[in-house]
């Protein structure tokens, strides 16, 4: 890696006394170019270009495990915070399936900010798969207290450009909904909320939170989990930054104290005690929204392959790498993994596209979030014996895409848990109940 | 009961089930059939209907969950009217 691309990659000091091996690296070339917008062809073009810029920044961000705020800045400039908020209402309106397909192109890039993006869009995307347009049929206080949540969210996106995070799991529960300890009660004005949340991506780095917390009394045999939206400044809440981990280091993944907190009565996200019903019944935005950066990760370990190998030789020969029958075998089989992957991920997409919360659509999501958890630290490690040593290099993007990769399968829902849910929807079995559920 | 197959209709419109009786039973969960939002809107169209307003804390899965349990809502909120 030569010093003229130094500024473009900022692999520093350490890569050059890795020359020889930073060389052998598909390390992505940046052209910083003009600045990105929203009046690019199209979406998927606009997120290719941040993706390859992201890819310049990524391995300094990985490295630190710090937040890749030049990238976020980014997304804000081409307005995609709203990339999910309807066309009428000032975004850019985005179905599921090209929301995945652009999730894709930014993960390519940088898998960690895409993943950390993607928690802001699973709030964007919750509210608007429901049908806004017959809000306004509503009448009375009611009514016009969801038009006003709506409203202001939307605002908060398209016109502040605003950021948000979301807090589910906990510590010694995981994502498991059902299982979480974090306690809200009603109070005069509002809500007051104590617990401990994990896994906050953009923990302390988002402008507000939607946290999960469960309601200080029963409902019968199902726990009333709630969301209620948190200000990054609400003194209530303290962001502990201990994420260091072994892939998606730079999500910043921080733990979150609630330490009576309190929270407006209009920051309830939409009804209450029902959010356990709504992980059941569509399940598109919780296991299958990030689909697109595990297939993202796959398609950015196939391209480092080809170009890896494209123009290599033999050790100690003149006979060219491609040439190799088992060469050949083995990058058939990748690419055969990853286009099985990608038609099933696509698909999965365009159905809840046409009929968010179907039977279908839910099952085929957790076909695709299985298959794609599965494929992405496959191919990683099958492109690492393949390409060799120099491959394990820091230096060397693979490296971080086989770390970012192993992530996949531990992420609500886990590839067991994927499984399980289409085994128990094609045998007839009841996957709509909280009861049934995973969660 | 008369007030159970009046929700049913008023349900089922709601959601498009023309034959309530048929795909929308008074002990189906309805939070497991449709989103947040069209829980508002049935629960609007009930206030209207029956000229009541339930508090915002009882707008939660014990009195949401069936048109049965809906139904039990209203009457105890007709039954307080003056």
């Amino acid at each position: 890696m030569d010093r003229a691309n130094s500024a473009q990659s900022p692999i520093g000091e350490d890569a050059h006394s890795h020359d020889a091996q930073a060389r052998l690296c598909a390390e992505a070339k940046v052209d910083p170019g003009p600045a990105v917008h929203r009046e690019s062809p199209d979406l998927l073009t606009l997120c290719r270009d941040l993706g390859s810029r992201f890819a310049g920044r990524a391995f300094e961000y990985d490295r630190a495990g710090i937040f890749p705020v030049k990238n976020f800045e980014d997304l804000r400039r081409a307005q995609l915070y709203a990339i999910l908020v309807p066309k009428e209402y000032g975004g850019l309106g985005a179905d599921f399936l090209t929301y995945t397909k652009a999730l894709e192109q930014l993960a390519i890039g940088d898998a960690a900010t895409a993943l950390a993006f993607n928690m802001h869009n699973i709030v964007i995307g919750s509210l608007t798969d429901s049908r806004l347009d017959r809000l306004e049929e509503l009448e009375g206080r009611r009514g016009q207290a969801i038009k006003q949540f709506r409203d202001w969210l939307f605002h908060e996106v398209v016109a502040e450009g605003r950021l948000f995070a979301t807090a589910a799991s906990e510590p010694g529960v995981g994502f498991r909904l059902s299982k979480i300890k974090t306690i809200y009660k009603r109070v005069e004005g509002g809500f007051v909320i104590n617990g401990v949340k994990s896994f906050v991506s953009m923990g302390g780095h988002a402008d507000y939170c939607i946290v999960a917390a469960r309601c200080d009394r029963d409902f019968g045999d199902i726990p009333g989990i709630s969301y209620l939206v948190i200000e990054r400044e609400n003194p209530g809440v303290r962001i502990v930054e201990d994420w260091d981990t072994l892939g998606m280091r730079s999500t910043c993944s921080n733990t979150m104290y609630l330490e009576d907190c309190f929270v407006p009565a209009d920051r309830l996200y939409l009804l209450e005690a029902v959010a356990l019903y709504k992980c059941t019944r569509e399940t598109h935005w919780l296991v299958g929204s990030y689909n697109g950066v595990y297939l993202g990760i796959a398609s950015a370990v196939f391209a480092f392959v080809k170009e890896y190998l494209s123009g290599r030789t033999k050790a100690g020969t003149h006979s060219p790498l491609v040439e190799d029958d088992l060469v050949q075998y083995r990058v058939g089989k990748m690419w055969t993994a990853l286009e099985a992957a990608r038609a099933v991920t696509y698909d999965a997409a365009q159905r809840v596209a046409e009929a968010p919360g179907s039977s279908e659509a839910n099952i085929s999501i957790h076909r695709a979030k299985y298959m794609v958890s599965e494929l992405a630290p496959w191919i990683a490690s099958e492109a690492i014996a393949l390409c060799g040593g120099s491959t394990m290099f820091k230096a060397c993007p693979l490296e971080r895409y086989y770390r970012d990769a192993r992530c996949g399968g531990v992420m609500p829902a886990r590839s067991e848990d994927c499984l399980t849910y289409v085994g128990k929807a094609l045998l007839g079995l009841d996957v709509m109940s909280p009861q049934s559920s995973y969660w | 009961m008369q007030l159970e197959r009046e929700l049913c209709e008023i349900i089922g419109r709601q959601i498009g089930n023309a034959a309530c009786d048929d795909t929308l039973k008074v002990d189906d969960n309805l939070l497991e059939l449709v989103d947040s939002i069209e829980i508002i809107r049935i629960v609007s169209s009930i206030e209207k209907k029956y000229g009541v307003e339930f508090a915002d804390h009882e707008l939660n899965p014990e009195n949401l969950g069936s048109v049965r349990q809906l139904a039990d809502l209203v009457s105890r909120y007709r039954t307080m009217k003056p």
